[in-house]
């Protein structure tokens, strides 16, 4: 029965968890753009992001250490600084997206200049850090994120022509702007695989105190609640499909990605639209100014708990009151909706950084001991960093050309 | 020879040059057409949204007012690499922007919606039907 709750618990915080101001965005462009076609990508990510988390578990349950901490312990700080540096500069930006969700929200259901809201916002954000706990910012903001279902809910109320939908399951050449094609998948992939969601699952399975016996819980989490969150997300880009493509409507801002939720449910879809954005965004704002702080702790040895007082871990407190500060800077520079698909392109550039690592420690006896990956995990892993890789490789000049 | 073989060379990339710049000039007239089309059809749906109570007036002028910074902008540039000539289907829409936002103002949803038909018609986007494979 325990196990049950920690699942169902662990599946929704999961489901809160890949639900953000990226996934939201990029799905939509991309359903408004080229209809079901891109559909096919936001499976792979999913598949890609269930395998990462899986193994992240495993080895906080294991060997109770974090990613972060992992990579700096066995390949050194000389290596770690490279995707610290690259990661803590690209979860500035999707901090910065975060927090411009939550302001973006507030905007639609008021008509005020989103501006207004930022310090507001980020105020809120820092009081829920400096005054909660893991568990609360874990579980409160993950289990109000559930109303992210509404997307499923109007996607179905649409009467999608199903047979097309799974038809673009099927990987496909793109028809026309091959190059706005590829930039888009690139940015799904980089907001589905966010490296911040790799090292926050570990460090929270750490917070939550994991043991081996936690192994299998681990991996029904990672799978139900990454499968969950996926299906929100299809949703939305089924939604842009059905409700903007055919009308001409391309995504360059908020505002019109409200429509899909005012076609099914009228004046509701505007409510919902706004809650469902702002609490995701709000959660994830969370996550990432605490990996953040907790990326930084853990590279430099610092104290580090959410769980404990800011005055016990004062680093660590002080490392995402810094962040939240800049993060809510960074709006007064650039547009959200801008910055979101610019960071979610350059989460794809660093992921391969952050994967490549997990591969090599995956394989550490001392660190997983009889609970390594298997020849079929590790071919499974192979194939993600080479995804990784390639996108990497790809996501400047496409953001560049197509962005 | 070495004379020639400079000639030939600067001509060729000229030409290069040239069908680069005019492609790109096509390229970003067809960008500026397409976003257009796109807020045209943006703001026929939001006045429609509007007309049948799902959405409220100031969400409705919050819409004018990010497709007249948007369009604003990316016609400013067209005009600039391109020309004149190029940004008309953004003109069009903005021209329309102020009437639509008067109509809202008063209340005058019939007025709103002879607007944004006019504008749909006069700047036609282009849709993407929703599909897994367009021909």
């Amino acid at each position: 029965m325990k196990n049950f709750v920690k699942i169902g618990l662990g599946v929704v915080t999961s489901i809160g968890g890949f639900l953000d101001v990226g996934a939201i965005a990029t799905t939509a462009l991309a359903g408004a753009a080229f209809g079901f076609q891109l559909l096919w990508v936001v499976l792979l990510g999913t598949g890609c992001v269930i395998l990462l988390t899986e193994m992240c578990g495993r080895l906080a349950a294991v060997s109770h250490h974090s990613l972060a901490d992992a990579i700096r312990e066995r390949l050194g700080f000389p290596y770690f600084s490279i995707p610290f540096v690259g990661e803590f500069l690209v979860d500035l930006l999707v901090l910065a997206a975060e927090i411009g969700g939550v302001a973006v929200a507030l905007h639609l259901v008021t008509g005020v200049s989103y501006l207004w809201f930022v310090p507001l916002c980020a105020l809120a954000v820092w009081a829920f850090l400096w005054l909660g706990t893991f568990t609360i910012i874990e579980r409160g903001v993950s289990i109000a994120g559930l109303i992210t279902l509404c997307f499923v809910v109007a996607a179905c109320w649409m009467h999608p022509p199903w047979a097309e939908v799974a038809r673009g399951a099927i990987p496909s050449l793109p028809s026309r702007d091959g190059v706005r094609y590829w930039f888009l998948a690139v940015s799904i992939l980089g907001a589905l695989i966010s490296p911040y969601l790799l090292n926050f699952y570990a460090t929270g399975a750490i917070e939550d105190k994991w043991t081996i016996k936690d192994i299998r819980v681990n991996r029904v989490i990672a799978t139900a609640g990454m499968s969950f969150g996926s299906v929100i997300a299809l949703a939305i880009l089924v939604l842009a499909a059905v409700v903007l493509g055919p009308r001409g409507i391309q995504v360059d801002s908020y505002e019109q990605t409200v429509f899909i939720l005012t076609q099914p449910f009228g004046r509701w879809g505007l409510y919902l639209f706004a809650a469902s954005l702002g609490i995701a965004c709000f959660g994830a704002a969370l996550q990432v100014s605490l990996n953040l702080a907790y990326v930084t702790a853990q590279g430099f040895g610092w104290n580090w708990s959410e769980n404990l007082k800011p005055h016990e871990d004062a680093r660590f407190a002080a490392v995402y009151t810094a962040a939240v500060l800049v993060g809510a800077a960074l709006l007064f520079v650039g547009d959200p909706l801008k910055l979101t698909t610019v960071s979610m392109a350059l989460n794809a550039v660093i992921a391969p950084f952050i994967v490549f690592p997990l591969l090599v420690i995956m394989n550490d006896r001392a660190y997983l001991r009889d609970h390594r990956n298997h020849a079929i995990g590790n071919v499974l892993v192979a194939g993600v960093v080479l995804i990784a890789f390639a996108v990497a490789v790809v996501a400047i000049p496409l953001e560049v050309l197509g962005g | 020879v070495r004379f020639r073989l400079w000639i030939v060379t600067v001509l060729l990339a000229g030409c290069c040059g040239a069908a680069a710049c005019g492609e790109s000039h096509d390229v970003r007239a067809a960008e500026l057409r397409d976003a257009a089309g796109s807020w045209a059809a943006t703001l026929r749906l939001v006045t429609e949204e509007w007309t049948r109570g799902a959405l409220p007036s100031h969400f409705v002028q919050s819409t004018t007012s990010v497709a007249t910074t948007e369009l604003q902008s990316a016609a400013r540039l067209v005009r600039f690499t391109v020309g004149d000539a190029a940004s008309a289907p953004a003109d069009e829409v903005l021209a329309r922007v102020p009437l639509l936002n008067e109509a809202v103002a008063r209340g005058d949803r019939a007025a709103a919606m002879e607007i944004v038909r006019a504008l749909a018609s006069a700047v036609p986007p282009k849709p993407t039907p929703p599909v897994a494979r367009p021909r």
